[in-house]
């Protein structure tokens, strides 16, 4: 399978991303947003290893991947809902 | 039937990412996990598709346990009701990713489609030095691109308080 698959399905995701993060303003809005964008830019890591068949980018995709969860977690913890007093 | 494995997971990832974008449910990310772990699977990468599911899924699942208790003392009438995108932004971030998009789908149009046919096997056409290569060579896309960023930026300014 080509390369370049993957190379649109990870663009596709970096921009939806990319769009949420400007576009909402509510931290859990953004905070998936960016998760989006992680998990975008390791799935480019991810064809890579399998077309130029190097292993080691696996060990960056899983940091990456984990960076992307660790990161959620600690967003949604630290950033809760505020308060809807407005119209 | 690969093809059209990866056309499957890859609509299932993008939908959840449009959901995680438009209305961010607890459940967007879990399905973006779950698209992705199969196209790691299709591209041999198991142990990554099980990282992708574990680390996602966990993330999303203190997400909905943080998000409900942040709900627990709000008030119930309308008060997750998300706000409304102004046009201003919209149109900053329209052109921030078509300004991306122009620069992304320019350098690999350059390097994969205008090749015209399919690549010989063990080519070397698009790989990964040659797009760094495309990059540094239009380094006139590249001022462009920073320049809408700069400029989506300043438009978009800082959410603004209600009291």
């Amino acid at each position: 399978m080509p390369i370049t698959h993957v190379y649109y399905l990870a663009s596709g995701l970096w921009l939806l991303g990319l769009a949420g993060v400007l576009l909402r303003r509510e931290g859990w809005a953004r905070t998936l947003a960016l998760v989006v964008m992680l998990v975008g830019a390791a799935t480019v890591l991810v064809g890579a290893a399998r077309t130029w068949g190097l292993a080691d980018i696996h060990g960056l995709a899983a940091l990456l991947l984990a960076l992307a969860g660790a990161y959620a977690v600690v967003l949604a913890t630290l950033q809760p809902e505020p308060d809807q007093e407005g119209p | 039937m690969t093809i059209a494995l990866f056309a499957v997971f890859a609509a299932v990832a993008l939908a959840a990412g449009v959901a995680a974008v438009w209305r961010a449910p607890t459940w967007a990310p879990v399905g973006l996990a779950l698209g992705l772990a199969g196209v790691m699977l299709l591209y041999e990468a198991t142990g990554l598709a099980l990282l992708t599911v574990a680390a996602v899924g966990a993330a999303a699942l203190v997400m909905s346990v943080a998000r409900g208790q942040a709900r627990g003392g709000a008030p119930a009438d309308g008060a997750t009701r998300p706000a409304a995108l102004g046009a201003r932004r919209i149109a900053a971030a329209a052109g921030v990713i078509g300004g991306l998009s122009f620069v992304l789908v320019g350098t690999w149009a350059r390097q994969f489609l205008w090749t015209g046919r399919e690549l010989a096997p063990g080519s070397g056409w698009g790989e990964l030095p040659g797009l760094a290569g495309a990059l540094a060579g239009a380094p006139g896309l590249l001022g462009v691109g920073l320049v809408i960023v700069v400029a989506a930026a300043a438009c978009a300014g800082p959410p603004r308080h209600r009291i």
